[in-house]
């Protein structure tokens, strides 16, 4: 195992960015969140950072105390955000589909900017490279500031789609976008159109597709990475993680190596809201630059997805309650796969159908079985029907899932045909990945 | 660091095992042309000793027959954090829980670390 520090020793990376206070609500944890997921990453791996962040005055003081013990070498506070107390809301920590991010009174949210901060800060820090986690505050101080010390510019764009691109001017180093970005929404989640709206305006662009891997673009060509499947504790910050990591890279590495290993290490900071369990694995992937090269995980590009159909099954029927399929077909659709559910797209028989109807109807679902790539078996009832569906795709060696929320099938035959079991809409999407990866 | 559950801002600290510590029981990948089933033209029987390879082969992590140190196959890649763990010096060893060969080569394995 290599010993080598895989990480530019020269840079001083300044991150700019919102401090938010992230409430988990199915943990009941609340975390210091924003900027701060990519100073945790930058601390993990003992590179030189600094840190000008916009927040409330009431968070200062801690925001200060947690920047000092994440060995954060220079902060200041350029933004007063008012109106707002930048708590966020995650509904779904694991993006099993949305996240749900609701921030509150995120309508009465103003920012009194503070430039001199920024600049004092700068002058003091003298980045080499800026990673600007962009936000409602004036982004062209920040490119030009930084610019003035001849810093590197990388610019994500997760939440930010307002973004006026052509007052960059020359192209910045890196952009970074994933696929669950307002911008990619607002580009009617089109990866081509995205592509072709960044990439004039970077070195490099970087297109983070969530469980399914990234890409990066350059003048080099396209280079794909995986991602790294791993027991996900939360979605949050993952991709601020990869950023850092990779940026703290030497520039001159292979772009395909440092996504790999911005990859994994962003793997890693999903498993734990344990800084220090974070710190710890961080510390021993360093020897695993070799390994990481070569690690097999999952790549399943964004727009490859739509070809991958998903059969339901499922009693999808008027008097049955379907929360729990209704939440998995928008978490499948959020990560572009097509499910498809049969009662609702062939129909369903009665008690008066006649048996030519029925032969028609089960001939229908059949023909859509043979279209599809996956199935998920979701028996929100003891249904019969779920269960003869799920044996027939395995007999066809169909890969498939059981989604047993409530642990509450029992039958041999009905587990043992389940190519995999799960007991969480996070597991079913995991899984998912991992069954289609390398089908398309 | 900033993290807590309870009414201010600490170091959250999460007590118990780690995953690091749990057993493993996975349906093996690749069985049928791994090289165990290469060799001997059969799946490991049920109670054959298997370990895990501390290394990686062909980018994947493997378990192996104890006695031939032949892979009999992949562990999915969920569990990749595994790495992790035998980087920390963990071991996993087992045995074969259960095997055939119809309809498919199959073989699942339960490891436990050491």
């Amino acid at each position: 195992m290599s010993t080598s520090t895989p990480f530019d020793p020269g840079k001083r990376l300044l991150l700019v960015g919102d401090v938010f206070v992230d409430v988990h609500l199915q943990s009941k944890l609340i975390r210091l969140g924003g900027v701060f997921h990519a100073a945790r990453a930058a601390h993990a791996i003992g590179a030189g950072y600094g840190v000008a962040y916009l927040a409330p005055s009431y968070l200062v003081a801690e925001i200060d105390h947690f920047l000092s013990k994440l060995g954060c070498q220079a902060f200041a506070h350029v933004g007063e955000i008012t109106g707002s107390p930048s708590v966020m809301l995650i509904g779904d920590s694991a993006e099993a589909g949305d996240v749900g991010y609701d921030g509150i009174l995120r309508a009465a949210r103003q920012c009194v900017w503070k430039k001199d901060e920024l600049r004092d800060l700068v002058e003091r820090f003298r980045p080499t490279d800026t990673l600007v986690l962009a936000g409602d505050y004036p982004l062209q101080d920040v490119l030009d500031l930084s610019r003035s010390t001849g810093a590197a510019i990388h610019l994500d764009c997760e939440h930010q789609s307002k973004i006026d691109l052509q007052a960059f001017g020359a192209p910045i180093e890196t952009i970074f976008v994933s696929t669950s970005s307002q911008i990619f929404a607002d580009l009617d989640r089109d990866a081509g159109r995205v592509v072709a709206a960044l990439q004039p305006h970077a070195h490099t662009l970087v297109l983070k597709e969530n469980r399914g891997g990234s890409r990066g673009l350059s003048i080099a060509g396209v280079v794909d990475a995986p991602s790294f499947p791993t027991e996900t504790a939360h979605s949050v910050g993952v991709g601020d993680c990869f950023d850092a990591i990779l940026v703290a890279a030497y520039p001159a590495e292979n772009l395909g190596l440092r996504m790999r290993r911005a990859s994994y290490y962003a793997s890693m900071y999903a498993t734990t809201f344990s800084h220090d369990s974070f710190v710890d694995d961080v510390t021993n992937a360093r020897r695993l630059e070799g390994e990481i090269a070569t690690l097999r995980g999952v790549r399943l590009p964004w727009e490859r997805r739509r070809d991958l159909h998903v059969y339901l099954a499922a009693p999808d029927f008027p008097h049955v309650r379907t929360d729990a399929l209704d939440a998995l077909e928008r978490a499948l659709r959020y990560h572009n796969f097509t499910p498809h559910r049969p009662v609702r797209e062939n129909g369903i028989s009665s008690a008066q159908s006649s048996a030519a109807q029925e032969t028609q109807l089960y001939r229908a679902d059949i023909e859509l079985l043979e279209q599809c790539a996956l199935l998920i078996a979701v028996p929100l009832t003891p249904d019969p029907g779920t269960f003869a569906e799920l044996g027939w795709a395995t007999s066809k060696n169909l890969p498939t899932i059981l989604f047993d929320a409530t642990e509450t099938v029992t039958n041999l035959f009905a587990r043992r045909c389940a190519q995999r079991i799960c007991k969480t809409l996070s597991d079913v999407i995991d899984s998912t990945f991992e069954l289609m990866n390398g089908l398309t | 660091m900033g993290s807590t559950g309870t009414g201010n801002f600490g170091d959250y600290r999460p007590s118990g095992a780690t995953r690091c510590d749990q057993p493993i029981d996975a349906e093996l990948e690749d069985v049928a042309q791994s090289e165990y089933v290469t060799s001997m033209k059969a799946v490991p029987k049920v109670g054959a000793l298997v370990r895990l390879r501390p290394t990686l082969s062909n980018g994947r992590i493997v378990a192996e027959d104890s006695q031939t140190a032949k892979v009999i196959g992949s562990l999915p890649t969920r569990y990749n954090y595994l790495l992790l763990c035998l980087t920390k010096g963990y071991g996993y060893e087992g045995s074969v829980s259960a095997s055939a060969t119809r309809p498919l080569h199959a073989v699942d394995v339960h490891l436990d670390p050491i």
